[in-house]
């Protein structure tokens, strides 16, 4: 066999064209068409994505859940229609709509061949303007979110995020679980969810933005004709309150699950807000340590065989997200694992990417960027992101030259002001397996045993 | 049947591929495109799980994991580095009938990733060290897919209990002591028997000129040899089954009971193929589907309930399973699950409702074709599992012809309790 041969240039991408007007409403209206001239395979699709800037943050303090109910509702009937009807509707012309809550925004998305396009967005309309929200359907949401709270809690893992997210945000908007906890669903009323929706889904705090095999004016006159009529009345808004987490110490919670198959590691701490000036060095810093090749897996999987495999996420807010390594290890093995996941860490300080790393995880983030706004879904998803966040739509075309102009010294300062210094290290296991040991983490140790963690509450 | 604007609705132009196959057996199935400047690269293998070598259950998985551990020109991990480091991705998985390896690049990286893929099937090397830590690997992967999730054993108990002596009864991920003795020369033995020009199929599709495509694929594929030897395959038929077979197991993890029913089908070309894929979507797909609306909505016995036909190239199952909502049993879902079945058997279903299963199906297919790599990863299964490419280009035809009558006939023919696996899953652990 010959020797491996080298790539010529890479080949022109061409982005998609972007338009957008205003609503008399306030409504925010986006067509992202795509320039499908050179392609010979025509995907008659068109997705449509509707946001509300009000999310879970807003959830009353202790009715953590209100956000996540609402959206689980939209989908269970409308004025005209019975949830089972509206079910049938979508599926009749082949559609799909979803609906989700996040700490920072609201999304409903419909998307659907072109041939039921229309008939698609008039269901998302509906569903948005009109939700029924009655009774019987409230309990019945109620009742099958507290299943899914059972099964979240039964694996290591979810259970491990949703207690790092509380121990580290603390009493901040951000600390609660979006779905709630056992005491807050029990808790909610119907009109908890009413009044959410009144505050919440107004044309005013909404972006729209309609992608695929659709011309920019069609999308425009259908969201024209499908929600220029829409006007709410006043209603008292309720900004998120802006708490502070507390301040990063180096602690460990363990949660004591005898039942596991393995535990679940997670190290994590407060990091930064979407509009951080550090944004993009956080983006490459954490990049150093995730995917087959990052630093994380490299440690704990490719030279121990700790787990089959571990990695970071930056999760950035409206206000100070979360950072946030995890892998899950054979219980014996859970402190050994603790040190090395802290020793991969520690080296973007010691030694941060430089040279063929890191130009090795710029590429690959500018691959997987372009991957993304290559389809449909991806480019509206990143579209709804800056919108949400108040970056400009241009900054589709700036993203590889932001991320090219990060340096080694922005991922080392980033990760020894953000990574490195006092994380909060939860366990989720068989913590008879190293109980003793919990003390040569940290002095502050925290066990959680013979009961679910009570998450509406800081940890 | 059906209303001409509702037939001319379901529109979409066979997948336009090019397909040829080399001196050596290689088959390249080639589709051009320029939306983006990506291509996806699949090389898939006609060998899965079933063909494990005996007392080595979970060796093509295990296999497949040494396949990234370099060759004699490349050092392990060339793959993640000309994929992951240029801004790409790569993975492969293992199925009970093929293998397949994929990678999504920036298009300029096209011919150095042929080069690679070639440079494996040709000349692998694995040493004991790199051996034995992906050994380990594979059965942390066993431990994190199979033991720490909650329902991870349902679907190995279903497989090991519905097939009596075919081999897919081992399933893909296999048996960790059968991992642990395996020997290097095992590995050597597998890679000569089954990763060979004749048992592989090149997809690649995007961003690429064909020409230079096809000079590149002679050039780094074309020159691979055949060996003379017959590639084994397995001929095992599944017996019969003449009476219900049922599993009753108790789960440490399993916060909730779940239910899984499985009936033996015929293999992916059966003719009954477009009616069973019918029922499934009629059953599980969507709001509107009747496990959705009789078990999670109505009598809210079930928190979700799954319907699925597991087509391969040997006998495959027809497959249901529902998760209980607490305060619900086991019972109560058997019942409910009997009652659909039941109506499947006995009633036709009617115009409207078979309209939006054959639309839902028609939007997924159209969805199917979002990305390079969907596409690719299709192609490849069909090539395998159907035996050519070429059978994707008329599913939308046979899904419109199918009526109530041929869906309740296959329904007579799959759904007999004789025919049914039933595994019933506890919350509570072993007893």
């Amino acid at each position: 066999m010959s020797a491996m041969p080298t790539a010529p240039p890479p080949r022109f991408v061409p982005l998609p064209k972007l338009r957008e007007t205003r609503l008399a409403n306030g409504m925010r209206v986006i067509a992202a068409v795509r320039s499908d001239e050179r392609s010979s395979l025509r995907i008659p699709l068109i997705t449509a994505l509707l946001t509300f800037d009000r999310g879970s943050a807003g959830d009353p303090p202790t009715l953590a859940g209100v956000a996540a109910m609402t959206a689980s509702l939209l989908a269970q009937g409308t004025a005209r229609r019975s949830a089972l009807e509206l079910g049938v509707a979508v599926d009749a012309i082949g559609a799909r709509l979803d609906k989700g809550a996040s700490f920072d925004a609201m999304s409903c998305v419909a998307s659907a061949t072109v041939a039921s396009f229309p008939a698609a967005f008039d269901l998302l309309a509906e569903m948005v303007r009109e939700p029924a929200f009655a009774g019987d359907e409230f309990e019945r949401i109620r009742a099958r979110s507290l299943s899914d709270l059972r099964l979240a809690y039964s694996s290591p893992s979810s259970l491990a995020r949703l207690v790092a997210n509380r121990a580290i945000s603390g009493e901040s908007e951000y600390g609660h679980p979006v779905a709630g906890t056992v005491a807050s669903l029990s808790a909610m009323q119907r009109e908890d969810v009413i009044d959410f929706h009144a505050h919440a889904f107004r044309p005013e705090r909404a972006t729209l933005i309609i992608g695929g095999d659709i011309a920019a004016e069609e999308a425009f006159d259908l969201a024209q004709r499908v929600f220029g009529d829409w006007s709410r009345d006043a209603h008292p808004d309720r900004a998120p309150r802006i708490a502070t987490a507390p301040p990063p110490r180096r602690r460990v919670v363990a949660v004591d699950r005898p039942e596991a198959g393995r535990t679940a590691i997670a190290i994590g701490r407060l990091g930064i807000e979407r509009a951080s000036a550090h944004y993009y060095h956080g983006i490459v810093a954490v990049s150093a340590l995730s995917g087959y090749s990052g630093r994380l897996n490299q440690e704990v999987r490719v030279k121990r065989g700790l787990s089959y495999g571990a990695g970071a996420q930056l999760i950035a807010r409206r206000g100070p997200g979360l950072i946030m390594g995890s892998t899950l290890v054979d219980h014996k093995r859970t402190i050994e694992a603790v040190g090395v996941m802290g020793d991969a860490l520690a080296t973007l300080v010691e030694a941060p990417p430089e040279g063929a790393e890191m130009a090795a995880r710029k590429a690959g983030l500018v691959g997987s960027f372009s991957r993304s706004i290559e389809t449909t879904d991806g480019l509206i998803g990143s579209l709804a992101d800056y919108a949400l966040y108040g970056v400009p739509l241009d900054e589709l075309k700036h993203y590889v030259e932001r991320i090219r102009a990060v340096q080694g010294v922005d991922v080392r300062d980033f990760a020894d002001r953000y990574i490195v210094p006092n994380p909060c290290i939860v366990l989720v296991g068989d913590i008879s397996s190293y109980r003793e040991q919990l003390h040569e983490i940290s002095d502050d140790v925290t066990i959680i045993e013979g009961h679910d963690p009570d998450l509406d509450h800081t940890i | 049947m059906q209303s001409p604007a509702a037939v001319s609705a379901f529109q979409l132009d066979p997948l336009p591929f090019r397909e040829r196959t080399l001196v050596n057996g290689l088959r390249v199935i080639s589709l051009e495109d320029h939306r983006s400047a990506t291509v996806a690269v699949n090389v898939g293998y006609r060998v899965g799980g079933k063909d494990d070598p005996v007392g080595r259950s979970g060796f093509a998985h295990l296999f497949e994991h040494l396949m990234f551990k370099g060759t004699k020109n490349s050092k392990a991990e060339t793959i993640d580095r000309i994929t992951e480091d240029v801004g790409g991705y790569n993975n492969a998985y293992t199925a009970d009938d093929l293998t397949n390896y994929y990678e999504v690049i920036p298009s300029n990286y096209l011919e150095t990733i042929l080069w690679a893929e070639a440079d494996r099937l040709a000349s692998l090397v694995v040493d004991e060290t790199g051996f034995h830590t992906e050994r380990e690997v594979v059965i942390g992967e066993y431990d994190q897919r199979i033991l720490a999730e909650p329902y991870g054993m349902l679907g190995e108990l279903v497989t090991r209990e519905a097939y009596a002596t075919h081999p897919y009864r081992r399933g893909v991920i296999g048996d960790p002591d059968n991992l642990r003795a395996a020997t290097l020369e095992d590995v050597v033995a597998f890679h000569s028997t089954f990763y060979r020009p004749d048992n592989a199929t090149l997809v690649v599709v995007g961003d690429f000129d064909s020409a230079e495509f096809d000079g590149w694929v002679d050039r780094y594929f074309g020159v691979i040899p055949t060996p003379p030897a017959a590639i084994p395959r397995v001929a095992d038929e599944e017996p019969q089954q003449m009476q219900e077979r049922r599993v009753i197991h108790h789960s440490a993890s399993a916060p909730l009971p779940a239910l899984q029913y499985a009936w033996h089908i015929g293999p992916a070309t059966d003719a009954d193929m477009p009616a069973l894929d019918l029922i499934e979507t009629l059953l599980g797909m969507g709001k509107s589907s009747r496990l959705y609306r009789n078990l999670v909505y109505t009598s809210q016995a079930a928190t979700n309930a799954w319907a699925g036909a597991d087509w391969r190239e040997g006998p495959g199952l027809f497959e249901i399973r529902a998760i209980a909502s607490a305060g619900h049993t086991l019972a109560e879902l058997e019942s409910l699950l009997d009652a659909e079945i039941e109506s499947l058997v006995r009633d036709l279903v009617d115009d409207e409702e078979l309209l939006k299963a054959k639309t839902q199906l028609y939007a997924s297919m159209v969805r199917s074709r979002t990305t390079y790599n969907d596409i690719a990863l299709q192609l490849v299964r069909s090539s395998i599992v159907r035996g050519t490419p070429h059978a994707l280009d008329d599913d939308l035809q046979r899904y419109d012809r199918v009526d109530a009558v041929a869906i309740r006939d296959a329904a007579r023919r799959t759904f007999t309790v004789a025919n049914r696996t039933v595994v019933e899953y506890h919350p509570g652990g072993a007893q």
